[in-house]
């Protein structure tokens, strides 16, 4: 595993968290 | 195997909770089609890759590296260029046009005629597609559960669907989807590639390891790979799957910006990775029989019992997702552009007729579905006149208004439907695709017979209701 791999991953954890945390603030400042 | 029935069954009561709980507010046919046109925008961005990647984006592209080497990343870059045309010269357009279904759209601009033509063969498109999401939902369903028949598993998967679409609509549909793609998210962005890397022994481990014609660019014809990327793209573009969340935007720009974020956000990388891990797959999993099951093989080798049904449960949020939102947009369709159109509904009862037509559009998509793939198959076939047919008089009413015509766009539609079925009848003689080749003749047609049919000063349909 390089560094490239360790950047693709980066990547894709990136964007699921990202998007994870959304939701979450979403859901908890109650906007509809 | 316990594992997985356990993962399969939190899986649906998840989908159901939440989807019965967001929809039980749902009061008028409008908050059914269209959510009221009110779905917040990190809402619909979910919502919008939720619907678009389906059990074939995914597979597809993992099957594509599998067979072709790096090559196959054109199906993930073709689909993708398909979205962000979509996004960048219809999401807006169509959402200013005020409308819940495409006949509506076409009626507004080009009378009653050419959308009733439209209606018959968008109808037998997107049912076409519903009724392959609905066999995809159950032969993921038996990955979980193997003792499964094929048809209680449709039925099952087809039931849980409609349990929440029929009391919720788009309201429930958009909610649920938030769960569909974080758990697609998570798999196939997260886990399937770290997995699948270090396993390979990363990049370099895989070149070292990989036959060397699978990274040379000869796998599959220069000619093929862009006749099947145009015919991806082109197809992509008309995203029937999306029209509803993109009616239902709050407003025009959010329409477009929802639609651009998740084209780039999450649709364009989730269709990367997926092709990645198909890549990846052919030094992980070798000498597979047939390169459409690589994603799956490659869960099964891969993981545990635990993980291995966590993925799985996002291939089946993945098919959910999509299966949901064509089968309401098929049964919308039908309610409001053929029953509507016969007989006047009332809007106090356009809410219970859409919701008994989706049952009946589903029931139907379930018969089909489970008659076999190969009618799934010949079904798409004949959907395909209708997108060579729509893209280019997407593209002409949009930004070629002041020309169209009733009769010029008719003219239109019967040389798309002869020339896509034509072709196809012929054996597809020119090495293209029967619909590349439809949409080719449609477009010269739209130009040349709307020009020929205009007559300055005869004004349009535009605003007749």
């Amino acid at each position: 595993m390089g560094f490239i791999d360790y950047l693709i991953i980066a990547a894709g954890s990136g964007i699921a968290i990202f998007l994870l945390f959304n939701m979450a603030r979403e859901a908890f400042s109650g906007k509809k | 195997m316990m594992a997985k029935i356990v993962v399969a069954a939190l899986y649906i009561f998840a989908i159901l909770v939440i989807g019965i709980i967001s929809g039980r507010n749902v009061k008028t046919a409008d908050d059914f089609a269209t959510a009221d046109r009110n779905i917040p925008f990190w809402t619909n961005v979910y919502s919008m890759s939720s619907a678009w990647i389906g059990a074939g984006s995914t597979l597809g592209c993992a099957s594509m590296c599998y067979a072709y080497g790096i090559q196959g990343f054109y199906l993930a870059i073709s689909v993708g260029i398909g979205a962000i045309l979509a996004s960048v010269l219809f999401s807006k357009k169509v959402r200013e046009a005020n409308v819940t279904t495409i006949p509506e759209l076409i009626r507004k601009y080009l009378g009653n005629k050419v959308a009733a033509w439209i209606s018959l063969l968008a109808i037998f498109q997107i049912f076409g597609i519903a009724a392959s999401q609905i066999r995809s939902l159950g032969t993921i369903l038996q990955m979980f559960i193997p003792s499964l028949n094929l048809l209680t598993a449709i039925l099952i998967m087809t039931g849980v669907m409609l349990v929440y679409t029929v009391i919720g609509g788009l309201v429930s549909a958009t909610k649920t989807d938030k769960l569909n793609i974080s758990l697609m998210v998570i798999s196939v962005m997260v886990i399937i590639p770290a997995i699948s890397l270090n396993k390979a022994g990363g990049l370099h481990g895989f070149a070292a390891t990989v036959d060397p014609s699978y990274l040379s660019m000869k796998k599959l014809g220069i000619g093929a790979m862009i006749s099947s990327g145009l015919y991806f793209c082109t197809s992509n573009m008309l995203n029937s799957e999306n029209f509803l969340r993109v009616c239902g935007a709050r407003s025009a720009n959010e329409a477009r910006s929802a639609s651009l974020t998740a084209t780039f956000l999450i649709y364009i990388p989730y269709l990367l990775f997926a092709s990645l891990a198909g890549l990846l797959g052919l030094v992980i999993v070798k000498n597979l029989g047939t390169s459409d099951s690589i994603l799956p093989a490659m869960i099964n080798t891969l993981t545990n019992d635990v993980l291995g049904a966590f993925l799985l449960a996002a291939l089946l949020a993945a098919v959910m997702g999509t299966a949901a939102s064509v089968t309401m947009l098929t049964s919308i369709t039908v309610t409001r552009d053929v029953i509507g159109r016969i007989t006047h509904i009332e809007d106090s009862k356009l809410l219970t007729v859409q919701r008994i037509v989706m049952i009946v559009v589903a029931g139907l998509g379930v018969l089909v579905g489970y008659s076999g793939s190969s009618i799934v198959s010949i079904m798409e076939d004949v959907g395909a006149p209708c997108g060579a047919a729509l893209v280019p008089i997407f593209c002409g009413i949009f930004f070629w208004r002041e020309k169209m015509n009733e009769k010029g766009t008719l003219i239109t539609i019967a040389v798309a439907v002869v020339a896509t079925l034509g072709y196809l009848a012929a054996g597809s003689p020119l090495g293209i695709s029967h619909f590349l080749f439809g949409i080719i003749c449609s477009t010269i047609t739209m130009f040349a017979a709307n020009s020929i049919c205009y007559k300055p000063g005869v004004k349009q349909a535009e605003g007749e209701q």
